[in-house]
């Protein structure tokens, strides 16, 4: 009875785990738009205006250092990209060869009941 | 020592005909049968034979040769040295695997390996150093598990419960681990297979033209990872099902099953596995390039050069920079948020290899390593310890990477939950350099173990990252900052963020080499 139990709430949990990212997915994909379109309109008047203000308040040189790190730094995350992605260590699929061979193997008398 | 029957000569293994070579009259002989003429009787029946085994004086390492001319290069600093050089007795490994990639192969294997790391020193790929590759017999325990039992277990065919009985016993041969502290386990497990059917008895004859690497470790050191190989095979359901067809056996039952079982080392013996192997030292650090003498499968450490990781940046940023010219200029909060994306990515990654070099420094994944470097209590560390702090290690890294994540996607949920209120690219803002404040925070504690000269630059930058991303955060909370203010944090943020960069390729350098050797090495069982 108590390994039923245990079974039944390791099922539940596991449908659980198993259906919460999608619905989560759901809901988000439902609301999201709801949301974004109401406010499309404020949020459209906003951006314009801080964009105004700071294309009054920047100059090329006042640009010039920020994007000069900027770029600096998006080109060595690249770097890093491909530097982890050539140094991987993938595991080794056939190290299971080394793993022995059997030279016998034996049940006597095996009986199912 | 094998000289030429015919001319007296030194002969070599030939690898294209795995036979012994005459350079000078071109005799072969067999490697399996051939005797040395000056060879004693009283020799040929002991287990050992006359060897001269060279050391290196700077760090220790000691390498077994028939050569009498060794060139003055030490294998295991990579150092440029005189090797010392004295006659020993050499014991006898049971089996070897000889030889079947020539050096010219493994240099070609190498140089394709090397060919995709574009940032590599240009001197890892350079002739000379190639040159040196050096044909090493490495030690391999090789282990014989016998196991018998009462097979109890419990399992379904269709729909219906069934008990399974038997009595069982088997024997699996032939598994192997090295057996050299030096030889890193990673090396070898990605170098495998080697095939060992073509393994055979060991004649001095296979050590002509090449070193060996005497065993460091006892046999016991494996055994139970031998043991544990064994089980898993004995349990597999296809090998079982032979006995019970068409059962599926429940889950959770390996437990009870090796339980049941009488588990012994019906034998242990040495054999020795070819490869061809170099080191590369700069400054203080070794890196290694380790091939498969058999198969041609190369493995090795690819450090990252420093100019050309900085070169190759300064080049791809020119049309990045182009590129942010022609786009209209960032607002206040889409600077920060740009700057702070950048910031997050390197402080996580950060963080992520200064975890790695502190599980690297203990070397905890290796258990000959920690057999070796601490021999009387090896045994206590290897099932107690190592096992436990591993766990915890990774366990602990966990934790961080959960709540980052949990708070990476806090603000995207804010992002449009705040656009009811507005200021949302602000928000999101703000919440990326909380995350980037309680990242680098958690870090601080983990650089207690390093020395000071490596902690001082780590700290420096953590500091100017940390300071800016909370002086952006005041900005933001304050909320009436002009451009200006935003420009000289984001420049400050920025500016910490490269210098972690580079940290954390200095982090990957770590990883990529290791310290200078000081070896004091003993072989196999003596203690």
């Amino acid at each position: 009875m108590k390994m039923n139990k245990e079974e039944a709430i390791s099922d539940l949990l596991s449908a659980v785990i198993a259906i919460l990212p999608m619905g989560t997915m759901f809901v988000i994909q439902l609301i999201i738009p709801v949301m974004v379109r109401t406010n499309e309109k404020i949020q459209a008047e906003r951006d314009a205006i801080a964009l105004m203000e700071s294309a009054q308040e920047t100059t090329f040189l006042s640009r010039l250092i920020p994007n000069v790190l900027l770029a600096l730094c998006a080109a060595f995350v690249l770097n890093f990209i491909l530097i982890l992605f050539y140094s991987r260590e993938k595991k080794n699929p056939d190290i299971e060869m080394m793993s022995g061979t059997c030279s016998h193997f034996e049940v006597k008398k095996p009986e199912i009941m | 020592m094998t000289t030429c029957p015919e001319c007296g000569g030194q002969l070599q293994f030939d690898i294209a005909t795995q036979s012994l070579r005459c350079p000078f009259c071109d005799a072969r002989n067999n490697p399996a049968t051939y005797t040395a003429y000056n060879v004693n009787a009283e020799e040929i029946r002991t287990d050992e034979m006359d060897a001269i085994l060279y050391t290196c004086p700077q760090c220790g390492g000691s390498i077994y040769s028939t050569e009498h001319s060794v060139n003055g290069f030490c294998s295991y600093c990579g150092s440029y040295v005189m090797l010392e050089s004295r006659f020993v007795k050499m014991k006898y490994p049971k089996y070897v695997i000889p030889f079947g990639v020539d050096k010219e192969r493994c240099i070609e294997e190498y140089r394709k390996y090397v060919k995709k790391a574009i940032f590599a020193p240009s001197e890892l790929k350079d002739q000379t150093r190639l040159d040196n590759f050096r044909g090493i017999y490495i030690s391999y325990w090789g282990y014989d598990i016998t196991m018998e039992g009462f097979i109890y277990l419990d399992g379904k065919r269709g729909r219906q419960h069934y008990k399974c009985m038997g009595w069982m016993n088997a024997v699996f041969n032939n598994i192997f681990f090295d057996a050299s502290s030096m030889f890193e386990d990673r090396y070898s497990e990605q170098i495998a297979p080697f095939n060992y059917s073509s393994k055979v008895e060991f004649t001095p004859a296979y050590l002509s033209g090449f070193y060996a690497d005497m065993p460091d470790l006892p046999d016991d050191v494996y055994l139970e990872e031998a043991i544990d190989v064994a089980h898993a095979k004995a349990y597999s359901p296809s090998r079982l099902n032979r006995a019970f067809p068409g059962i599926r056996f429940d889950e959770g039952q390996e437990e009870k099953f090796h339980a049941e079982m009488d588990t012994h080392c019906s034998a242990s013996y040495t054999t020795f596995f070819p490869v061809w192997f170099l080191s590369w030292q700069k400054d203080d650090r070794v890196s290694y390039a380790v091939v498969n003498g058999q198969t041609g499968r190369v493995t090795g450490d690819l450090p990252v050069d420093r100019k050309k990781f900085i070169l190759s940046g300064c080049l791809i940023s020119i049309p990045l920079i182009l590129l942010l010219f022609t786009l209209p200029p960032f607002t206040k909060a889409g600077l920060l948020i740009a700057c702070e994306t950048f910031s997050l990515f390197s402080v996580v990654l950060l963080m992520s290899m200064i975890k790695k070099v502190i599980i690297r420094s203990e070397m905890l994944y290796d258990k000959g390593f920690l057999a070796k470097s601490d021999k009387l209590n090896y045994t206590y560390r290897l099932k107690v310890n190592a096992d436990k702090r591993l766990e915890e290690a990774k366990k602990k890294g966990l934790i961080p990477f959960a709540i980052v994540a949990i708070l990476c996607a806090v603000p995207l949920l804010f992002k449009y939950c705040s656009e009811l209120v507005g200021g949302n690219a602000i928000l999101v803002a703000f919440q990326i350099s909380i995350v980037i404040e309680i990242v680098l925070l958690q870090m601080v504690p983990k650089l207690k173990n390093y020395p000071i000269p490596r902690k001082l630059p780590i700290i420096g930058s953590i500091l100017l990252i940390l300071l800016s991303s909370l002086y952006a955060t005041f900005l933001l909370l304050l909320g009436t900052a002009r451009i200006s203010q935003i420009q000289i944090v984001a420049c400050l943020q920025l500016a910490g963020t490269i210098s972690s960069q580079l940290i954390i390729l200095d982090q990957y350098n770590l990883l990529a080499t290791r310290p200078l050797a000081h070896m004091n090495r003993m072989g196999g069982n003596e203690s």
